[in-house]
C-alpha cells in the first residue's frame, strides 16, 4: 500500500478519528516511521523488532482513540521523505475539500438515500483518482 | 420538516454509526490492497476473528495479538493485523471482514481496480443500494 491510499483510508474513516490531536499525529508519525527506516541498518539487530511496535504502543498510549490511525501511519514502507510528507500534505489538502463539500452534499436536495456517508466515499474515491499521479513523482 | 431542537446529540451520533457500519469493508480490502500473499489471508482471517473476541476495541491488546502472531508466521506484517483489527467497531464487523477478505483474496480481482479510489466508489455504490432497497 503507497501512502496515497493511507491517506484515504484515514480520510473514509475520518468521524472516528476527530481529535485535537490528530493534525499532530498525522505531521510527526511518517517522519518518525521514515527516519526509524533509513537508520534501520544502524539499529543492532536484537532491539529491531521491538522499535516499531514500540513506537506503536506509546504513540497508542498517548492517545488511545488515535490509536487506529497511528498504526496505519506506522504500516507503510517509506522509502522517501516525500512519501513521508505526502500522508500530511494530502490530508491538509482533501479535508479543508470535503469540509466544504459536506455542507452541500448534506442539502436535502440530495436523495436520502445518498446523502451522507455512500456520497462522502464516492466523493473520496474520486478524489483520490484525481491525486494519484502524485505518488509516481 | 424536522425541527433541529427535537434532535438530541445521542441520536445523531447513533445515526452516524450506523452509517458508518460500511466501512468494515474499507478494511475486508486491506489485505488486498496491500497484496497479501494468499496462503497468509487466512492468518489474517483467523487472526480478525480471534482478536474480535480477545482484543475488541483495546488497540495495544490487538498489537500483543499481532506480535504473538508475526512470532509464528514471521511472513504476516505485525502492523497489518493490529491496524485492521483497531479501525473495526466490534467483533460481528471482525467477523465480516475476515469471510470477505478471504472471499476477496480467492476471486481474481483485475490489477486496475485494485486501488484504493475504486474501493471507496464501490463502496459508496454498495451502501446506496443497501440505502434504496431498505
Amino acid at each position: 500500500m503507497n501512502p496515497i491510499e493511507i491517506a484515504f483510508i484515514i480520510l473514509a474513516f475520518g468521524s472516528y478519528f476527530q481529535h485535537s490531536r490528530q493534525k499532530y499525529f498525522i505531521l510527526i508519525i511518517p517522519v518518525l516511521a521514515f527516519f526509524v527506516s533509513s537508520f534501520h541498518a544502524h539499529i543492532p539487530a536484537s532491539i529491531e523488532p521491538f522499535i516499531i511496535p514500540g513506537i506503536a504502543i506509546l504513540a497508542c498510549i498517548s492517545c488511545i482513540r488515535l490509536a487506529p490511525m497511528t498504526l496505519l501511519l506506522l504500516f507503510p514502507q517509506y522509502d522517501h521523505f516525500w512519501e513521508a510528507l505526502l500522508i500530511p500534505v494530502l490530508w491538509l489538502i482533501v479535508t479543508p475539500l470535503m469540509d466544504n463539500m459536506n455542507s452541500r452534499i448534506d442539502d436535502e436536495y440530495i436523495p436520502a438515500y445518498i446523502r451522507g456517508v455512500p456520497i462522502r466515499l464516492i466523493s473520496l474515491g474520486i478524489l483520490y483518482h484525481v491525486f494519484h499521479p502524485l505518488s509516481f513523482i | 420538516m424536522v425541527d433541529a431542537k427535537h434532535i438530541s446529540p445521542a441520536s445523531t451520533i447513533d445515526q452516524v454509526q450506523s452509517n458508518s457500519g460500511y466501512l468494515w469493508i474499507i478494511v475486508a480490502c486491506i489485505p488486498l490492497l496491500f497484496q497479501l500473499p494468499s496462503s497468509e489471508v487466512p492468518v489474517w482471517a483467523v487472526g480478525l476473528v480471534a482478536g474480535g473476541w480477545i482484543a475488541n476495541k483495546h488497540p495495544l491488546r490487538w498489537i500483543a495479538l499481532a506480535w504473538g502472531i508475526a512470532v509464528f508466521f514471521p511472513v504476516m506484517p505485525l502492523l497489518l493485523l493490529a491496524c485492521c483489527g483497531a479501525l473495526l467497531k466490534d467483533w460481528k464487523h471482525c467477523i465480516y471482514a475476515a469471510v470477505l477478505g478471504s472471499a476477496l483474496s480467492l476471486s481474481p480481482i483485475p490489477g486496475e481496480i485494485n486501488n484504493m479510489g475504486t474501493v471507496l466508489i464501490i463502496i459508496g455504490l454498495i451502501s446506496i443500494i443497501y440505502n434504496k432497497v431498505r
